[in-house]
């Protein structure tokens, strides 16, 4: 069957076309050069096939290959990584077609197609680009189908109707190998997708950092809440705290802590530690999240949780963070608290900890702070109202472009002369003036808000959510959270980002295509939300579907009792039985009558019901007349119910169906 | 189409009791084919086939085959004329829109093939020149299917050449009682109006050779045909040739029924006199008849 026959014309086109479409969905993995010689080897192979180009001579073929692999080396550090070696299969693909001549050849390229469809999963799972990668694969298909078809004529759409068929008979069994095939770790492994590039919170806050995320509208979490939803305002959820700073920019140093005589064992537990110096107050949220990868440990939670996600942390600061840095999607539930834990006292080491700031620059700040401090009468709540009010009342601005305050002194330049500033401007210049003062404060970076979804119960949120607040200990009280961005915009804090904006500024001005944009439009928003439904059931159910939810799911099915003799019976089963199924119906495929002989075929059921069968080779007319000389009642509706039928079945006149139905119910 | 019933109800006067006989006759010669008409002497064929003739406003001529009739009595011969001192052709019987061929199996094979090449052909060729026939052209051949002494059976190929086989058959009781009185026959064929006149023939035959034959009538014509072939008990089974007169038959029938548009029915009516004698049976118990019932309507 496989010769070295010339490949057609029709199955390098298809080739060509899956080419392209394959490239498509790993084009931000793979170097642009390959790419591009990708749509070289497309442009070539058709020029081929118009008859105006020549076979690429020996020499070509080899530069080619030396050009994509010197740029596969040039791009990646560490050169193995899954990212070069996929960059080397699209490479391998191009030039395969561009020097395919026999349907061996073309075979070839088919299964690196499939291969790299797959590969394409390692970078992304979403919804979408799952929809688009069962495109390529259909397109994959038709090609190979393409490939051993004896006609070059067969018509574009009846081709990819073909093969969506067969990929269409393909599916039960690929649901049944997804659900029972045991998830088994791979044989070898190449570093996975490199996060580094992704935009999201840091550990290190400058000023302007947040700002950038606000331009973004990628997802961050979901989380889906199993009864009460926290309102607006107390949606603060955690993910990095920030204790450091050094005049410019706010870290987080919680693992320098050992050093200050903490054993990282009782700053860091698995369980949260409800008693001792450091107390927690249960709240009453129990919600579970599901976060994209940041390739940062860091999970996000609404403050002090009464229960530690598998495999993560939770530190004394009222931060989660996960073992692993997570770089892949997770998902995790937690009992919460609201962030109202208290410790009785602090540890000095950790005041001096909070109240540390440079030793110089910011003067003016400093003697700003001191003066307050003195007027509210050393009173840190006192203090930080006053503090807010001051950004209340005097000409402070939220904006999303604040200024650069770049030189020494950021918090004075930004507190007298800028006065205009994003959420981490507030929050960093609050704490710098707390801690001038003496108190112990800190900055909490996470998100804020999100898009609350009724009908599923679940928050949304997305990096223009992203905040920065600020805390205060108060002796006896614990960690207070004061957030300065609510005195000068409290529009952010209860209606989100876009509310707060001015109208002169644009809202996610660098996604002119985001549907988030248009969320005022009825229609759009609608197919938007939907959408994201189904996007968030895709991955709970299906991407989330890994060896754990997949065990725990079968034992549950199965029992527990030999559970992998059960599983491996229940595959062999289960995989006969579709094939059992999909042959039968194969052997015994009952051709599906045209509408005219379905409706007769209802006729003569009628008629069977009265008693009237037709004879051996007994047409139509002859059963009707028959029927109406032995009943007089049927006569005049059978006769003309016949009459009519046999002038669409024979006469083909195309009379109404509807017609005919009618004619059909009046016995 | 009126005129059509008026010819059979006439037809009918004269031969009593053959209705369905009539009707096939009158339907094959819509159809421009040929007719066989195969009984034993004294049941009315010729007659039939006088009062067709008659009834369609035909020019009939009759020939008497006999075993030393040579082809030239029927095409005609080239005499010379001493008059004009010229060669002139004296056109054969076979010259007339309707012919009567009695007892067919009685001429050579020689004759027999000179006048079944003029009814495929629709034209003769005397001295090398082709004649054309007259329009409308209707051959009516009868054959005695008893004594068959010193008689030349037609083969299956030229059997082919007719569209249709009849057998007349006695009469019924009644019919036959008529018969005898007197009051049928051809003492009536005087008082028979002539209905049709050629050109109006012709445009039937037209008209009824524009009948639709939709996708699912032709498959079941396939189906019959395919049938012929697999049941085993003919020798060969149906040609497409076959298949083609069959549709034929079947749109003159329809359009006999007044219709444009052919049906099952139409198909059955003509299939035994269209079929019958061109599938030869292996053995006598099977008939072309139990074809029909057993072959389905729909697919």
């Amino acid at each position: 069957m496989l010769s070295d026959a010339q490949v057609s014309r029709i199955s390098t086109l298809w080739l060509i076309a899956a080419l392209l479409s394959v490239l498509f969905p790993i084009w931000k993995q793979v170097p642009l050069l390959i790419i591009l010689t990708g749509c070289l080897s497309a442009g070539w192979r058709i020029a081929i096939l118009q008859g105006r180009g020549h076979w690429p001579p020996f020499l070509l073929r080899l530069g080619l290959i030396l050009i994509a692999l010197v740029s596969v080396v040039v791009s990646f550090r560490p050169l193995i990584s899954l990212e070069s070696s996929v960059s080397i299969l699209a490479a391998g693909y191009a030039f395969k077609l561009l020097e395919m001549r026999s349907q061996r050849d073309a075979l070839v390229v088919v299964y690196i197609g499939y291969f790299l469809v797959a590969t394409a999963v390692l970078f992304s799972q979403t919804l979408l680009q799952t929809l688009y990668l069962m495109f390529c694969l259909v397109m994959l298909i038709a090609a190979q189908q393409g490939l051993f078809r004896e006609m070059d004529t067969t018509p574009v759409v009846s081709s990819i109707r073909f093969a969506g068929l067969l990929a269409f008979q393909a599916a039960p069994l690929t649901i049944l190998l997804f659900i029972l095939v045991p998830r088994m770790g791979p044989l070898w492994s190449v570093p996975l997708p490199d996060n580094s590039g992704r935009v999201g919170l840091t550990d290190a806050m400058t000023p302007g950092d947040i700002a950038r995320l606000s331009r973004s509208d990628e997802l961050v979490f979901r989380a889906r809440f199993a009864a009460d939803v926290p309102p607006a305002q107390q949606r603060y959820w955690r993910a990095v705290v920030l204790d450091q700073f050094d005049g410019k920019t706010w870290k987080q140093t919680d693992k320098l802590f050992s050093v200050a005589a903490m054993s990282q064992k009782n700053w860091v537990s698995k369980q949260p530690v409800t008693e001792g110096w450091w107390k927690n107050r249960l709240g009453s949220y129990q919600y579970e999240v599901m976060m994209e990868p940041t390739g940062k440990p860091w999970m996000y939670s609404l403050g002090a949780v009464g229960t530690v996600a598998e495999k993560s942390y939770f530190y004394r600061t009222m931060r989660l963070a996960s073992e692993q840095p997570v770089d892949s999607r997770l998902l995790y539930s937690l009992d919460g608290m609201l962030p109202r834990a208290r410790s009785v006292s602090m540890p000095g080491w950790l005041v001096e900890l909070n109240t540390r700031i440079p030793v110089v620059g910011n003067d003016r700040s400093r003697q700003y702070a001191l003066r307050l401090f003195n007027q509210a009468g050393e009173d840190p709540v006192k203090m930080a109202g006053r503090l807010l009010s001051l950004f209340r009342q005097d000409d402070f601005y939220y904006t999303l472009s604040p200024p650069l305050y770049d030189q020494s002194s950021t918090i004075d330049q930004f507190l007298f002369e800028g006065r205009r500033g994003f959420c981490a401007h507030y929050a960093g210049a609050f704490v710098y003036l707390m801690r001038a003062a003496g108190v112990p404060a800190r900055v909490i970076g996470g998100y804020q808000g999100g898009e609350f979804k009724e009908d599923e119960n679940l928050i949304q949120v997305r990096q223009f959510d992203a905040h920065a607040w600020a805390e205060i200990w108060v002796a006896g009280q614990g960690w207070l959270r004061f957030d300065p961005t609510a005195a000068v915009s409290p529009q952010r804090i209860a209606s989100g980002l876009e509310a707060a904006i001015g109208p002169a500024e644009t809202f996610l001005p660098d996604s002119p295509l985001s549907l988030y944009r248009y969320r005022q439009s009825g229609i759009i928003n609608r197919v938007r939300l939907v959408f994201e439904k189904a996007e968030y059931q895709w991955q709970r159910s299906v991407v989330n579907f890994k060896q754990d939810q997949q065990e725990a799911f079968l034992r549950s099915l199965l029992g527990d009792k030999d559970f992998y003799w059960r599983q491996a019976t229940a595959l062999a089963l289960g995989v006969s039985l579709i094939l059992a199924v999909l042959s039968l119906t194969l052997l015994y495929r009952r051709q599906s009558l045209p509408p005219l002989q379905k409706l007769y075929a209802r006729f003569l059921k009628k008629m069977a019901r009265k008693g009237f069968v037709p004879r051996d080779g007994e047409a139509e007319l002859s059963f009707a007349r028959r029927i109406s000389k032995s009943d007089d009642t049927l006569a005049e509706p059978v006769m003309s119910f016949c009459e009519a039928y046999i002038q669409a079945a024979y006469g083909e006149n195309g009379s109404e169906m509807h017609e005919l139905k009618r004619l059909l119910t009046r016995f | 189409m009126s005129e059509v019933n008026q010819c059979i109800h006439a037809l009918n006067t004269i031969i009593r009791g053959k209705d369905l006989e009539i009707r096939l006759a009158v339907c094959c010669l819509l159809a421009r084919g040929h007719l066989l008409i195969e009984d034993l002497p004294g049941m009315g064929k010729t007659t039939l086939v006088h009062a067709l003739a008659r009834v369609m406003g035909l020019g009939y001529q009759r020939v008497q085959f006999t075993s030393d009739l040579l082809p030239a009595d029927i095409t005609g011969v080239t005499v010379f004329d001493k008059n004009t001192a010229n060669f002139t052709f004296q056109p054969g019987p076979v010259f007339s829109q309707l012919l009567l061929a009695d007892e067919i199996n009685r001429a050579s094979p020689r004759t027999q093939s000179a006048l079944l090449e003029a009814m495929e052909e629709r034209q003769v060729s005397v001295d090398g020149q082709p004649q054309s026939l007259p329009e409308p052209f209707f051959v009516v051949a009868t054959q005695n299917p008893v004594y068959q002494e010193g008689t030349f059976l037609l083969p299956e190929s030229q059997l082919d050449r007719f569209l249709m086989r009849l057998e007349l058959g006695y009469p019924d009781p009644e019919s036959e009682k008529a018969i005898l009185k007197g009051e049928a026959g051809r003492v009536e064929m005087d008082a028979l109006p002539a209905i049709f006149n050629a050109d109006q023939l012709i445009k039937a035959q037209n008209e009824s050779a524009r009948g639709h034959v939709g996708e699912m009538l032709l498959d079941y014509v396939m189906r019959l045909i395919s049938r012929t072939r697999e049941v085993g008990y003919f020798n060969v089974g149906l040609s497409p040739r076959a298949g083609l007169a069959l549709i034929a038959a079947a749109k003159a029938w329809a359009w006999m029924e007044g219709r444009d548009y052919v049906i099952p029915e139409d198909v059955q009516a003509v299939f035994v006199p269209v079929a019958d004698h061109r599938l030869k049976a292996k053995e006598k118990s099977q008939s072309v008849r139990e074809l029909l019932t057993g072959t389905r309507i729909m697919g």
